[in-house]
């Protein structure tokens, strides 16, 4: 059987398969980059509203032309538009909603995220620190997703062993995907749960820094 | 009705803010932005600025807002807030050790002044608590969890940007324009709210108002907005 060739997944296929974890009913704050298309992804068949730090829950995406608004500013300082049953609010509310434990999951990106579940996204060495409202999401929402690229640019791995950057929570992760893994965070380690098309455990492994426990029902990443 | 909190210009609103202030900046990105105020800042000359804003700003294709221009100009010698927002100046001068950068997670920057306006002394969190930002601070453990004690914010001014305002200083704010802005209308000793539309009292609904006309000082209507988003 002739072998496909490995396919990453894009940064727009990473959101679509993020959005299958939303369930009907759940609050979902999206993080700055590729957390943030997640919002087109949402099945249209559940109610899920999204939450963003600027101080609305119920986003409905990025606006365009004439309904773009000053007034309505999203992450990446771009115009966004709400869905019917959006509410406004100040930042404290915004915060109280997040460390309050009262939304549901968040998708945030990273630099790094350990074995442990611990995650490192800001602060790089000799850098201006650009914490936003990470600290007070991670810990505090009943469920974190973490969105990343599997390795660095320079084609380091992401997930390790240990941190070595500073960290912004210890063990609050509970799940990652990646472009070319999905991978739980469990009390006994990382399971390893889907892969992307054209990919093996053992490439997986060996762009990733702990050992990974292979779940007995492994498949490849389905986007639909 | 014998006070007046109207000014006729943002010029005369911040006529009293001198060198070394302590001020809060509402907005994020373009929304809530007291940018006629900051204009006027600048105009104004005011240096040695202890600057309280989610973010230092920026200029993003020409939409300018928050500190950016207090801060290319050199005005502000020490910065609370969350993240630099990719400014250039303000990652350069935070570099070379010219400017100062307190930071702290957005929701405890927006507590801690709450804390500041509300007559908290001081609040116990574990946001933060078991990370580098929490050095220095004092711990507690609460309920099994690592706390630190966060400690209040106030100013000296807070220049604050809302949608409309009565001519008792009643606020509204239209949809992610509140952000900071509320919480710092309590925490500072002069609250300068710039507005779109001022209009009589009375003609605001008391069920919507967001900011209650005793947090605001003075009241003035933006010369200038930018239509462009």
């Amino acid at each position: 059987m002739p072998r496909e060739s490995k396919k990453p997944l894009t940064e727009q296929e990473m959101a679509m398969r993020v959005a299958k974890e939303i369930k009907d009913g759940n609050c979902v704050n999206l993080g700055a980059g590729i957390p943030f298309p997640v919002v087109n992804y949402i099945p249209k068949d559940i109610w899920a509203m999204v939450h963003i730090e600027h101080g609305i829950l119920g986003v409905g995406g990025t606006a365009q032309g004439p309904m773009k608004e000053r007034d309505l500013m999203g992450l990446g300082r771009r115009p966004i538009f709400p869905v019917p049953g959006a509410s406004c609010f100040s930042s404290v509310d915004s915060f109280t909603m997040l460390r309050g434990g009262h939304i549901d999951i968040s998708v945030l990106g990273a630099f790094q995220v350990s074995e442990k579940g611990d995650v490192a996204n800001w602060l790089l060495p000799g850098e201006c620190p650009i914490v936003g409202g990470a600290m007070d999401i991670v810990g505090h929402v009943k469920r974190l997703i973490i969105l990343m690229t599997h390795v660095t640019k320079k084609g380091e791995p992401k997930i390790v062993k240990e941190c070595s950057l500073p960290v912004t929570g210890y063990g609050v992760v509970n799940m990652i995907v990646t472009d070319l893994a999905v991978i739980e965070v469990t009390p006994n380690g990382l399971l390893l749960k889907e892969i992307a098309p054209g990919y093996t455990t053992e490439v997986i492994q060996a762009l990733t820094e702990p050992q990974l426990i292979v779940s007995p029902g492994l498949k490849e990443i389905i986007l639909k | 009705m014998a006070i007046n909190k109207v000014y006729n210009s943002c010029d005369e609103a911040i006529t009293d803010i001198s060198d070394g202030a302590t001020i809060m900046f509402g907005g994020w990105g373009p929304a809530g932005d007291p940018e006629n105020l900051i204009r006027a800042l600048v105009k104004k000359g005011v240096k040695d600025i202890i600057g309280i804003a989610n973010d230092p700003g920026n200029d993003r294709d020409g939409i300018i807002y928050s500190l950016y221009l207090l801060i290319k100009e050199k005005r502000v010698k020490k910065f609370i807030g969350s993240y630099h927002a990719w400014n250039p100046e303000f990652i350069k001068q935070f570099k070379a050790g010219e400017l100062e950068f307190e930071v702290c997670s957005q929701g405890i920057l927006a507590e801690r002044i709450r804390a500041g306006g509300a007559g908290i002394y001081g609040f116990y969190t574990d946001v933060g608590a078991d990370t580098l930002l929490a050095e220095g601070k004092e711990k507690r453990v609460i309920n099994g969890s690592t706390c630190v004690l966060e400690m209040p914010l106030k100013a000296d001014y807070a220049l604050i940007k809302a949608h409309i305002a009565d001519k008792w200083g009643n606020l509204r704010y239209r949809f992610t324009s509140q952000n900071f802005n509320p919480v710092m209308a309590t925490a500072a000793n002069v609250v300068i709210a710039e507005v779109e539309n001022i209009v009589g009292v009375g003609s605001l609904d008391p069920n919507e108002i967001h900011t209650p006309g005793i947090y605001v000082d003075r009241i003035v209507k933006g010369e200038y907005y930018a239509k462009r988003v």
